[in-house]
């Protein structure tokens, strides 16, 4: 066993966790500011809301704790209850949820993602990213998590598989038919890019 | 000790999130759920879907089971035309049930731990060809036959068994159909004493029937008389052709096969017959003469028109 919990694999501090309840620290500690980035792109803008949400995200992480598929990545895993924690929060808020850029490095993605397959047209105007990323927030909600763990997360097709419960094939059709319908809902907000 | 050393390395990294979470557990005295519960529910699905295969593959026992035996039914002698007698013989429940455990053996399956990375045909695919392979071995062992017949026996008011349907159609004198056991032989007029499914008792004229006929219907065992009602009051029949019952767990594919062909070759000895005597008597009698040949009523019983056809 390493003294360093940096290079400890999720799954040794999951087993550690489950005999003392301190280290779960760990865990909270790699997936804390990931889950709060990906659940505001989810759509929950609001600090507090966030905070709760992420609250009640790694307790049922917690609670979930021996229900944890090893076939799994650990992070596919957390990423899926992130998921399904935000839908229910925001299900509860009865509030559509909003795509939200989060730091510069988002700009770029969300410009990546305007130009990317299936919205081929050249641009040649300067990408407002704000803009692209309103118009993903008009995206069909199928297709704005997929696009969402592809360009923002930078999941791979298998881990998004896993954390959406989809079939490995059927990523690779949402995406396309995502950046499709976004490039529509871009070419009908009339965004110069 | 390195376990001590991993936990002063937490606390000193901890955030307000962290501090949160851990507060939060200690307060509601939160606990992992145990590893049994999730089992139970990985094997709970799995249990749910070996039920709704097991529960498909004697739809498809059933299924087998009734398809085999329509293919070979005389629905000739019994309906006017093959897609009447088959939406009569139709497996609906079954087809339904067999229907319904595919979806949930398809929700089962997609709902166990990996079960979403294949895509919805594949699932279904599986679900339906373990049914169809379990149906087939189960028909093969007799288990359609015992079902469809005991659902019958056991709940007549619910459950049409083929076996009921079949008799249903065949227990119709008045349309020169009828099902039941020799009794006996009057020898005096040439009859034989047939009692029917419904009791009562038959004369039964033999003279059109070929000598494995007679031999069948004196037998003792359960038979279809196909033929005609000469007089209602006397119960007399005018028999055309006898077939046994198909509806015992030893009758097989090649029974029901000889049966078929047996009575397609009787129908069509009747047809030839009826031309041959329709030719005769054209010869013999004048026009507006009475007919004097009683030996073909067989050449006129309603099966003979649609086979015509």
């Amino acid at each position: 066993m390493q003294n360093d919990p940096q290079s400890m694999s999720d799954e040794e501090i999951v087993s550690m966790a489950l005999r003392d309840k301190a280290f779960f620290a760990h865990i909270v500690l790699r997936y804390e500011d990931k889950l709060s980035r990906y659940i505001m792109r989810l759509g929950i803008r609001n600090a507090e809301d966030r905070e709760d949400t992420l609250q009640d995200i790694f307790i049922k992480i917690y609670k979930n704790l021996n229900g944890f598929d090893t076939s799994l990545s650990f992070s596919s895993w957390v990423y899926r209850i992130a998921h399904n924690e935000a839908i229910s929060a925001y299900r509860k808020k009865n509030v559509r949820p909003e795509g939200h850029l989060i730091d510069a490095g988002d700009e770029r993605v969300a410009r990546e993602l305007a130009l990317a397959d299936g919205a081929e047209k050249e641009f040649d105007v300067k990408v407002n990213a704000q803009e692209v990323y309103k118009a993903l927030a008009c995206v069909d909600a199928k297709y704005r998590d997929v696009l969402i763990l592809r360009f923002f997360e930078h999941k791979e097709y298998e881990d998004i598989s896993d954390i959406l419960k989809i079939p490995t094939g059927s990523v690779g059709t949402l995406l396309y038919r995502g950046k499709k319908q976004l490039k529509e809902k871009i070419d009908t907000r009339h965004i110069h890019v | 000790m390195t376990q001590e050393k991993l936990k002063q390395n937490t606390s000193q990294e901890k955030t307000p999130l962290c501090d949160s979470v851990l507060g939060r557990i200690e307060s509601e005295r939160v606990t992992p759920s145990s590893r049994f519960k999730f089992e139970c529910m990985n094997y709970g699905v799995w249990f749910a879907w070996a039920l709704s295969i097991i529960f498909g593959a004697i739809s498809v026992a059933v299924l087998v089971y009734i398809g085999t035996h329509a293919r070979f039914a005389l629905h000739e002698a019994t309906h006017e035309t093959p897609i009447s007698f088959f939406v009569e013989i139709l497996p609906y429940v079954w087809i339904v049930t067999f229907a319904a455990m595919g979806a949930c053996a398809y929700f089962n399956m997609r709902h166990t731990k990996c079960g979403y990375r294949y895509p919805v045909w594949q699932l279904l695919f599986s679900s339906v060809i373990f049914s169809v392979i379990g149906g087939v071995v189960l028909h093969v062992f007799g288990a359609g036959y015992a079902i469809d017949t005991q659902l019958g026996k056991k709940m007549p008011a619910a459950y049409r068994s083929l076996e009921n349907a079949e008799l249903g159609m065949w227990q119709s004198p008045s349309d020169g159909r009828l099902l039941g056991v020799f009794n006996t032989m009057d020898e005096a007029d040439e009859l034989y004493i047939f009692v029917d499914k419904d009791g009562q008792q038959w004369s039964i004229q033999t003279a059109e029937l070929r000598t494995p006929d007679r031999e069948l219907l004196s037998s003792g065992k359960t038979v279809r008389v196909l033929g005609t009602t000469t007089d209602t009051q006397t119960k007399l029949f005018h028999a055309c052709g006898v077939f046994p019952w198909m509806y015992d767990k030893n009758a097989s594919l090649k029974d029901m096969e000889q049966d078929r062909r047996v009575f397609v070759e009787r129908m069509y000895e009747h047809m030839e017959k009826g031309d041959r005597l329709r030719a005769l008597e054209k010869e013999t009698f004048k026009a507006g003469q009475q007919k004097s040949f009683s030996d073909g009523l067989c050449a006129e019983i309603a099966v003979m028109k649609k086979m015509k056809f």
